[in-house]
């Protein structure tokens, strides 16, 4: 969201770097996991910079109320919610316009890799806890909710990753955080399919030139591609396939 | 929408599709065509702005209200925008009564962005006391018929109002309706056009059975001066990065377009 | 060599014939849909590592009566989608909250599940573990549940959808249940079998341990 104002500190220094220490092109550490709750079907928890996400998965299940079902295809629900301590002036408890409009895009952005068709005639809701927000949060959300999906063992055509790029002092730059996205001029948020590149969930608020426009997409894009990485591993390196016999060995 | 209509939009969507496919459209449209446009400002005379836009049978009524109120905490030298829409039951036999849907809240804070990034109206011309009393501008987006491309009608509407608005008078801290201080200070012509993707094919200006068919659409704001100030994917499929630069230069071009209408209509 | 997979990754070129559950098709290639286990010496398959139960024709699952309909009962069977069990009048009478075994006669394409061939289970502990560990807790043709049946001697009654009865005594049945959360925690793994040997055979006041968080 770009506040439009001016800050008091720049957003980059002398040597080309962001407030952070970071350069343009450079992500905030991120870390994951996967299957931290117990009741969700599927879950995972996900701290990007200063934000920190937690999504939840419960389903296939059955369709409640009863008239939502579709016959042909489960029914994908999305609920991004922010919890009131999560930013500076506590936000009150509840869907705001904001959280509703990014449910929509972000569950429009899962319903196509989703493979639906597999559960007629039930409901896969998905709800991610923002509880911490450093700017990128849907992004982390999204990014969280495609563990959470694998987590549940929801069939995908893909493992959906998310990361925006933005525009700071003039420089098209990627990941912003909590300041460069208030007092910067640009805000672009991805998320693709990284097997097949396609573009799935995709906005941007500020002012940019079509050349800073496609620059910010690409930038983007490769970020979302780094987060995959990540995914990937965090999923593989939970269930380390080993042998029993010999992890006893090696402790003998 | 109940299992009938479903399947009749089914059916439809394939023809869509199949045309699609062809490059032809279900009005024999060029793919980036607008349908027949029609505006007219200060269409309701009592509010401090309006007009009423017809994109095709699409038809949005917007219409812009003025007062006086407290600025947000982290811009105290900036005047208010919010943007609201209806999608009102009229308009079409899916609009239900009740809260704003997801649509309607997705329309309006599309079509505000749109306004806001571009930054045009010239929001520090609205204080009245710094960091106590601002100007704060409500643009109403009122959908009359729901014909398809909702994004664009209301941004074309928004636009227009607010470019035919006068702001009160504000005296004795009341605000004095019927007369008039000042025109409402804008700097930017936004507007948004709007790509659907159906299969291969991009079409612009998606009639409502274009829409529906659609798996994908791209809204892309542009001001005159050849910034893009908002972008908004909807739909449950996907775009590629080839899409987007196919849409981002017809995005400028046509953006022109609308605007030279916005000119000639100016009352 | 077993492998984690994830959705979308690759597993091999595609074939002709009817692809096997959870792979799917995108042009010349096979891709796992789930995060799963995938071992390329044994085919293009996938075993998905959690999930929820899709009931198959032919499947014993155990289910809880939920409640009554003119010509049968409405059955839980652990899965997204309820039973039904049709029962003529004068057949078995079954009440809310019984457990039952039954056998899934048929799912049609929108999810409706069919049952039939109801036994009442009475007395003994109901658990249940994640549906997609179940040929674990089989083995290869039926020895692991061989093995924990002689190494407990307790009754024991295997669902499809997850879902254990364990009817005997009491100590039995606690060594049996440990025995199978650690099949069920390390179904990945190989090894899995001597461990289990093991943990049959030490006595139970060796074994003691907490039991932590289930």
């Amino acid at each position: 969201m770009n506040m439009g104002g001016k800050s008091d500190i720049p957003l980059l220094d002398k040597n080309g770097k962001r407030i952070d220490g970071r350069d343009l092109e450079e992500l905030r550490p991120v870390k994951m996991e996967v299957g931290v709750l117990k009741k969700a079907d599927g879950s995972a928890y996900v701290e990007w910079g200063g934000n920190k996400v937690i999504a939840a998965v419960y389903g296939p299940r059955e369709v409640l109320p009863k008239h939502l079902s579709n016959p042909y295809k489960a029914v994908l629900t999305y609920r991004y919610n922010m919890a009131p301590f999560s930013v500076d002036d506590r936000k009150r408890p509840g869907p705001d316009r904001r959280s509703i409009e990014i449910s929509k895009i972000s569950r429009e952005a899962l319903e196509s890799i989703v493979m639906l068709e597999y559960f007629p005639n039930t409901m896969i809701d998905v709800f991610v806890e923002v509880l911490q927000a450093d700017a990128g949060t849907r992004c982390a959300a999204l990014t969280a909710a495609a563990l959470a999906l694998a987590d549940a063992g929801i069939p995908m055509r893909d493992l959906v990753a998310a990361c925006a790029a933005g525009k700071i002092e003039g420089k098209v730059a990627l990941d912003l955080k909590k300041e460069e996205d208030n007092y910067g001029e640009a805000d672009m948020p991805i998320a693709i399919s990284p097997r097949t590149n396609s573009i799935l969930l995709f906005q941007m608020d500020g002012l940019m030139t079509r050349e800073e426009f496609m620059k910010a997409l690409h930038l983007a894009m490769e970020g979302a591609k780094k987060i995959n990485e990540l995914q990937k591993k965090t999923l593989k390196e939970k269930y380390k396939v080993i042998n029993l016999s010999e992890e006893g060995e090696k402790n003998e | 929408m109940n299992r009938e209509n479903e399947t009749l939009w089914t059916l439809k969507s394939e023809y869509v599709h199949r045309l699609a496919s062809q490059g032809l459209r279900v009005d024999n449209r060029g793919a980036f065509d607008y349908r027949e446009i029609y505006i007219e400002p200060n269409y309701v005379t009592r509010s401090a702005g309006s007009a009423l836009v017809k994109l095709g049978n699409t038809t949005v009524l917007a219409g812009i209200s003025m007062d006086v109120g407290q600025p947000f905490p982290d811009t105290p030298n900036e005047g208010v925008i919010m943007t609201g829409a209806e999608l009102v039951p009229l308009a079409s036999p899916t609009f239900e009564p009740g809260p704003p849907s997801e649509d309607a809240i997705e329309l309006a804070r599309v079509v505000d962005r749109g306004i806001r990034e571009s930054k045009a109206i010239d929001l520090e011309k609205l204080v009245i006391e710094e960091g106590e009393k601002v100007w704060m501008v409500f643009i109403d987006l009122h959908i009359l018929d729901y014909d398809g491309n909702l994004f664009d009608a209301s941004t074309l509407a928004a636009i227009t109002a607010l470019l035919n608005t006068k702001v009160p008078k504000y005296e004795d801290d009341k605000v004095i309706r019927n007369e008039t201080s000042m025109d409402l200070p804008i700097r930017r012509i936004p507007v948004e056009t709007t790509f659907a993707k159906i299969g291969n094919a991009i079409l612009l200006d998606p009639v409502l059975e274009e829409e529906m068919a659609a798996d994908a659409r791209l809204t892309i704001a542009t001001t005159d001066d050849g910034y893009i100030c908002a972008a908004q994917k909807g739909g449950s499929g996907a775009i590629t990065a080839e899409d987007i630069e196919t849409i981002i230069d017809k995005a400028f071009e046509k953006g022109d377009y609308l605007r030279d209408l916005i000119n000639k209509a100016k009352g | 060599m077993r492998m984690i997979v994830v959705p979308g990754e690759k597993l091999g070129e595609a074939k002709p014939g009817k692809l096997p559950q959870w792979v799917f098709r995108d042009g010349d290639s096979l891709y796992s849909a789930v995060y799963g286990l995938f071992d390329p010496e044994k085919g293009i398959r996938v075993t998905p590592i959690h999930g929820k139960y899709i009931p198959r024709p032919g499947d014993i699952v155990i289910g809880i009566v939920l409640s009554m309909r003119h010509s049968g009962y409405l059955v839980d069977i652990n899965s997204a989608y309820i039973g039904f069990l049709h029962v003529p009048r004068e057949g078995i009478r079954l009440e809310p909250g019984d457990v039952i075994t039954a056998k899934v006669s048929s799912r049609d394409e929108v999810g409706n599940t069919h049952l039939e061939s109801p036994r009442r289970l009475i007395k003994g502990k109901l658990i249940e573990i994640s549906s997609t560990k179940v040929p674990r807790i089989f083995g290869k043709a039926g020895s692991m549940l061989d093995l924990i049946r002689k190494g407990t001697g307790i009754q024991i009654i295997v669902g499809r959808n997850g879902r254990i009865w364990l009817r005997g005594d009491r100590e039995k049945i606690l060594k049996a249940e440990k025995v199978i959360r650690f099949i069920e925690d390390n179904a990945h793994l190989y090894g899995v079998t001597d461990k289990v040997k093991e943990m049959l055979e030490t006595d139970d006041k060796d074994n003691e341990q907490v039991n932590e968080g289930r």
